[in-house]
């Protein structure tokens, strides 16, 4: 039994050996390879990653190979990767795109570059210390101007409904800046969670129903079942906000980071750091530029007005 | 080669915390009978009280023993509502676990970095290998209090309730009783996994449990199919899992058909022990 188990065991290990060195050739001169860990797949994930790959190779031309890895939202697969990538000695920069990737990268990888991408809070999540080797495009909306834009279109805005799953960092994150700005402006608010995407039309039932306007911070499981939200919230005429871009109908506005200029922007950290020599944290975290899309259809509907002081910052769709 | 020992290392690193979650499975659902959904609530719990704990300056270990506790209890609601409430098995263990998603954000929030807060692995990490030999005591040094204590009286009675719950009442002993405690047992390994994970990369995230209950199915499968003791065995099936995950890694397999190799995985491991069972018929190792 126990040679069975040794055969076992040593014919995996020689099966890993032979992958690892047939797959992994070595750093050639001028060559760069960059390893890219997205935490799972959801459209604004892969929009930054799609962004990341264009911009790197317009930059390096073909001197550069990327290597594309996704956890599928398990954080064993991710740090089983990140240890993967530490051992891969060819690469010289890693790009990593939400929170979960970053930080499994972060245990690992200590002497090479990480840039990120869809990370909403660095600071509190600790990527920014003295001699810290990572920087990258932050997520974080601008909550502020979101809701001063919506003052203006709908002056009589009393009461709103925050849609969310509490289990997401960044729209809890996001939820509290809501929050305290809402109360700034003296718009009453309420918490509508769900937990998972079952629970996102009840959630939204119940959001539509006790609220003139729908509030949706950055949440995968919100927007991955945003289809019934708009469902539900047609059928009660009560409007809704995201804070993410790229419905095709739906939200009155559309707000939001715009998650493949985002990847260029990680993309043009990594450069300025591979090519350049800069050091990770001499390069600030950068904020990707929020669009602003207002759909014209629903505005008509609501028998709103865009006031003119706002028109130049806003586009109509 | 300089580029391949650390891919071992890590594969060992994550095998032996997988092996506490093997070993939870396997007194559950091999022992007991048990199939208990409630182990991967217990492992996001485990977690959220360990990276609570070290953020309000516990000390490691003890934050280590407070997630078992944890775990400890929310095992005993999982046999309190199927002993006590009738609820089917794996319902009570699909409630426990939705309820502990709740607990464990409320407690250690959806997602936070323990940043310079000391862990068990912080203290050692001078030593050469520290981590890796750290780890390899915890999981044989956990695997041989479980081989002596199923020798005990107390053991045996355990065991013998997954198979002949009448015996163990002409016995006189309660049934409902060595159910909970089996599981109480295994829900505190689950944790105890899940607060070493923690600790290990540096962060809590409520979704960090996704996928472990396939994971550890998949090592306590491949323990099975290598027989001997099964604590022992947890350990090495683990570390085969992680080095079958470390392969596809390493092949750069296109990452959305990844869990369909978990799945596949774990048929062919089926297969492999249908054919192992009809060549030594009636020799059937437990």
């Amino acid at each position: 039994m126990t040679k069975k188990i040794i055969a076992l065991l040593l014919g995996l290990i020689a099966i890993l050996a032979a992958v690892v060195l047939l797959k992994r050739n070595n750093p050639k001169e001028n060559h760069i390879t960059i390893g890219i860990l997205q935490t799972a797949s959801f459209p604004p994930l892969d929009d930054s990653a799609k962004g990341f790959i264009s911009e790197i190779k317009k930059e390096l031309g073909d001197n550069v190979t990327v290597i594309e890895q996704n956890a599928q939202g398990s954080l064993m697969q991710a740090q089983a990767i990140a240890s993967s990538f530490k051992a891969n000695k060819s690469i010289s920069g890693f790009f990593a795109i939400a929170t979960p990737a970053v930080q499994a990268l972060k245990s690992e990888v200590k002497n090479r570059p990480i840039t990120f991408a869809a990370v909403t809070d660095p600071i509190g999540l600790h990527l920014r210390e003295a001699g810290s080797n990572i920087t990258g495009a932050s997520d974080m909306a601008d909550i502020e101007k979101q809701i001063s834009i919506l003052r203006e279109i709908m002056p009589k805005l009393t009461k709103v409904a925050l849609l969310y799953n509490p289990g997401e960092t960044n729209s809890v994150l996001l939820v509290r800046l809501m929050k305290t700005t809402l109360d700034k402006y003296g718009i009453a608010y309420q918490d509508n969670g769900a937990n998972s995407q079952a629970d996102v039309a009840a959630a939204a039932q119940h959001a539509a129903q006790n609220s003139d306007l729908i509030l949706i911070p950055t949440d995968n499981t919100i927007a991955s079942a945003l289809p019934i939200v708009r469902q539900i919230a047609d059928k009660a005429n009560t409007p809704f906000v995201t804070t993410w871009t790229g419905e095709s109908e739906g939200p009155l506005m559309q707000f939001g980071v715009d998650y493949t200029q985002s990847g260029v922007q990680a993309a043009q950290l990594m450069k300025k750091i591979l090519i350049d020599g800069i050091k990770p944290m001499d390069l600030p975290v950068v904020s990707p530029s929020s669009s602003i899309l207002i759909s014209s259809k629903v505005v008509e509907r609501l028998g709103l007005v865009i006031p003119e002081s706002i028109k130049d910052s806003v586009s109509l769709m | 080669m300089m580029s391949f020992l650390p891919v071992v290392i890590g594969i060992f690193e994550r095998g032996f915390i997988g092996a506490f979650i093997v070993m939870a499975i396997y007194l559950a659902s091999r022992v007991m009978k048990f199939d208990d959904f409630s182990i991967e609530g217990t492992f996001g719990l485990g977690g959220a009280v360990v990276a609570w704990s070290l953020l309000h300056k516990t000390d490691p270990w003890l934050a280590l023993l407070f997630g078992c506790l944890a775990g400890g209890i929310s095992g005993s609601v999982t046999g309190l509502l199927h002993t006590k409430l009738g609820l089917n098995k794996l319902i009570s263990g699909i409630v426990v676990t939705t309820m502990l998603f709740s607990i464990s954000i409320n407690i250690g929030g959806a997602n936070v970095a323990l940043g310079n807060a000391p862990t068990i692995f912080s203290l050692i990490h001078f030593i050469p290998f520290g981590t890796l030999i750290l780890l390899a005591a915890m999981a044989l040094s956990v695997a041989f209090i479980f081989i002596w204590y199923m020798k005990t009286e107390n053991g045996f009675i355990l065991r013998s309730t997954g198979i002949n719950e009448q015996f163990v009442t002409s016995l006189g002993k309660s049934v409902p009783l060595y159910i909970t405690l089996s599981l109480i047992l295994a829900n505190s390994l689950s944790a105890l996994a899940g607060g070493i994970f923690v600790q290990y990369s540096g962060f809590f995230s409520a979704f960090g449990n996704v996928g472990i209950l396939i994971a550890a199915l998949a090592g306590c499968m491949i323990a099975e199919l290598l027989a001997l003791n099964m604590f022992i065995m947890a350990i090495l099936g683990s570390i085969v899992y992680q080095l079958i995950i470390a392969i596809t890694i390493e092949f750069q397999v296109e990452p959305s058909w990844q869990k369909l190799i978990t799945g596949l995985l774990i048929v062919v491991i089926l297969v492999v022990k249908k054919l192992e069972s009809k060549k030594s018929k009636g020799t059937v190792a437990v």
